[in-house]
């Protein structure tokens, strides 16, 4: 994967991680603490909607002071004012104050006139003037200890539940005796508790504990006690409720107030997290592209420019170049780095290639050299062995015997040196590559024929035979007949200077694609660890040493093979003898001759 | 095919005086032949068309001053007469490129230095009867 890739998706989730925190922190802390200001706003709501409540029966409590702390009614209460009822009470004024009942009661517990109106005037109901009656604090005795005093709240009658509010009847000083009891009424209905909510703006409801409640309601209503008279649920995402026991008269719950409002608050703290994860959301997001555009502009782009530039040097190979160091931090630092790898490897290709160009020139010189120098020793060879031959051929008058040996002597060694700048010559040539083959259809029995014939004379002085197992009608082969020829009279003139006494095996035959030539003998044999001397250039075993000869012969001949795409290799015992193979492929493989530059 | 009066004559173009005296004994003594020897290259055509007779085998030394045997080979190829006649060279540069640049230059053959005489008069025999050639050993 890029690197490119890997910091965007490592960026990516990083962001992805780090707003997954954020909204999961958001919603356990700031939407728990918008929850639990909901909460406490609904228990507000319910306050205030119980003092709106109580605020209700103050107003009417206070009213019915206006009424009971009056001349008029004090006379009447007495009876001395027999048309208060007549002057007072009637429709409008039941609209105006607002009640639905009043009950003027005299201080020996009588009952001077009790009304109720509902829209117009009614009897007053049993069941409301038992209720009153039952309850003592609601009707005033002569000897009340604290006339000022007022009774008021909620009686639950059958028909519906009222409000009720009593005090006693006074002059209009607030003074006694104590002429009796004024109590009002006004029922709590449904338009009542519609303007109830009007006034507290949310949706409210009464239901009696007496009656069947809804079962939402009921499941609640387990809930509260006198001890936990309100409670707040969450009823769905938009909205809340907020229950609390409402007391009769005698303290005892007698309804369940129910308020129900939008949840605006929680909502409000929602969207604000919302709102508050989408601006983070932006923002991560424009960071984390801010941070992916400075990564791709100070780390990326020049990572890549970098690795372009060290390519582009690596391809041409050419360490001469430097890569463009901007900056001064790290990647600059690494761009230095590998300049000054380049600066180190130019310098190493520098010396390389001048000790190349300089073992290239000394070996030119070499080979120069060599060339000229075998010029120049042929050149007086041609004197030396032709002038000796001359005169042991008696053109040039009678030589003695004793003149004639000497002159055979000095062609001996002429012949010799001359053999020995040949080789000097070929290990030359093939030290700096230069051997050249001239490759021509090659008899290798009449090849065969000639070397042995040559061994034998080389052998004229020594008590070996000479064995042959050569297979008549060799396949004619592709190589340089001169150098075949070489190779084989080397390998029997090597056998012959190391076989004292014993026999001389030369065998050839056909093996598959190959001829394979053995030349075996029975002379001193080359110890295992002298062994790879033989095929070392100017390197001799003692015998070889002692023997005589440059010791060129065979690194010469392992070679000339090899370049035909042959093998040799040698096998010895030491005190039993030596063979030597060679094997020649009868097609020289075009690719070994082309690679050795082999001119044709 | 000659007979003995009417014997073939040599040419041998070389600067090294122990060279030209082996081939002169060689030719001369040995197998008792006319040879002629120039000691220089200059004047070379002048001097190969100033001969009496024209030589049966012209043998050039190849490292030779002022012309050396390349130019030599060129001249006589250029010219009517010895555009066709046997010449050989006789040189001790006897690498497998020298061999190759005598051989697109013209040379019908080479004979290496040292010569050896006990195999020179074959090698002579062979080239009168036409036969290339190139004996570098």
């Amino acid at each position: 994967m890029s690197l490119r890739r890997k910091t965007l998706i490592a960026a990516g989730l990083t962001t992805l991680i780090v707003i997954g925190v954020f909204y999961l922190s958001a919603r356990l802390i700031l939407l728990k603490n918008y929850e639990d200001v909901e909460e406490q706003t609904m228990r507000d709501n319910i306050e205030r909607t119980r003092n709106a409540l109580d605020g209700q029966l103050e107003i009417m409590t206070s009213s019915v002071g206006d009424w009971s702390y009056w001349n008029d009614t004090y006379n009447y209460m007495r009876g001395d004012y027999p048309d208060y009822i007549e002057a007072n009470i009637f429709d409008a004024n039941y609209i105006s104050l607002d009640v639905n009942g009043m009950l003027f009661i005299d201080k020996d517990g009588n009952l001077l006139f009790g009304q109720e109106f509902d829209g117009r005037s009614i009897g007053l109901s049993d069941e409301l003037r038992e209720a009153i009656y039952a309850d003592e604090a609601l009707i005033f005795q002569p000897d009340e200890p604290d006339p000022l005093r007022s009774t008021s709240g909620i009686l639950m009658l059958s028909k519906r539940p009222v409000m009720i509010a009593s005090r006693a009847v006074l002059t209009g000083n607030q003074e006694g005796p104590l002429a009796g009891t004024l109590i009002w009424i006004r029922y709590l209905e449904s338009n009542r508790i519609a303007d109830l909510a009007a006034q507290v703006k949310f949706d409210l409801s009464l239901y009696r504990l007496d009656q069947a409640l809804p079962s939402d309601v009921q499941a609640i209503r387990d809930q509260l006690s006198v001890d936990q008279p309100d409670t707040v649920q969450v009823l769905n995402q938009d909205r809340v409720a907020g229950y609390a026991l409402v007391n009769d008269l005698n303290g005892n719950p007698a309804m369940i107030l129910r308020i129900e409002v939008p949840r605006t608050l929680y909502q409000q703290g929602a969207r604000t997290i919302l709102y508050f994860i989408l601006f983070m959301l932006v923002l991560a997001g424009v960071a984390a592209g801010g941070l992916l555009i400075l990564v791709e502009r100070f780390i990326l782009s020049r990572l890549s420019r970098l690795n372009d530039e060290v390519r582009r040097v690596g391809s041409r190979a050419n360490f001469s170049e430097r890569i463009t160091v901007v900056g001064d931090d790290e990647i600059a630092e690494l761009a230095g780095a590998i300049n000054h790898t380049f600066a180190a490897l130019e310098k190493a290709d520098i010396a390389l290639r001048q000790a190349k160009e300089s073992a290239e020139e000394a070996n030119l010189v070499k080979s120069r050299f060599l060339a000229s120098m075998s010029h120049e020793l042929r050149t007086p060879m041609n004197a030396i062995l032709n002038f000796s031959e001359f005169m042991v051929d008696g053109f040039m008058g009678p030589v003695t015997t004793e003149q004639s040996d000497a002159l055979k002597k000095v062609i001996a060694s002429g012949d010799h040196l001359l053999s020995l700048i040949n080789d000097v010559l070929d290990i030359t040539k093939i030290e700096v590559g230069m051997m050249e083959l001239f490759i021509e259809k090659v008899d290798l029995n009449a090849a065969l024929d000639s070397v042995m014939a040559t061994a034998k004379g080389l052998m004229r002085d020594k008590s070996i035979t000479l064995q042959e197992e050569i297979q008549a009608n060799l396949p004619i082969l592709m190589g340089d007949k001169r150098r075949i020829r070489q190779v084989f009279l080397n390998l029997l003139s090597n056998a012959i200077k190391f076989t004292a006494e014993g026999s001389i095996m030369v065998t050839a035959r056909q093996e598959g694609q190959d001829i394979h030539f053995m030349v075996k003998d029975t002379g001193v044999g080359i110890t295992p660890e002298d062994q790879h001397l033989v095929f070392e250039a100017f390197r001799q075993t003692r015998h070889g040493i002692d023997a005589g000869g440059t010791g060129l012969g065979m690194p010469i001949s392992k070679h000339l093979v090899e370049t035909h795409g042959g093998r040799m290799w040698l096998e010895s015992v030491v005190g039993k003898g030596t063979t030597f193979h060679v094997v020649l492929p009868i097609h020289s493989p075009e690719a070994v001759i082309k690679q050795k530059g082999i001119v044709a | 095919m000659n007979g003995q009066k009417n014997k073939p004559s040599f040419l041998y173009v070389e600067d090294d005086p122990l060279c030209r005296q082996v081939m002169d004994f060689l030719m001369n003594r040995v197998l008792e032949y006319p040879l002629t020897i120039f000691e220089h290259s200059e004047n070379f055509m002048e001097r190969v068309r100033a001969l009496p007779q024209k030589p049966r085998v012209i043998f050039l030394d190849v490292e030779i001053r002022p012309h050396n045997g390349y130019i030599m080979i060129k001249m006589l190829r250029e010219d009517d007469d010895y555009k066709t006649a046997t010449v050989v060279a006789v040189t001790a540069s006897v690498r497998l490129a020298d061999v190759e640049a005598m051989k697109k230059s013209g040379f019908d053959g080479l004979i290496a230095k040292p010569i050896r005489n006990r195999l020179f008069p074959d090698l002579l025999r062979r080239i009168l009867e036409g036969e290339s050639i190139w004996s570098t050993a």
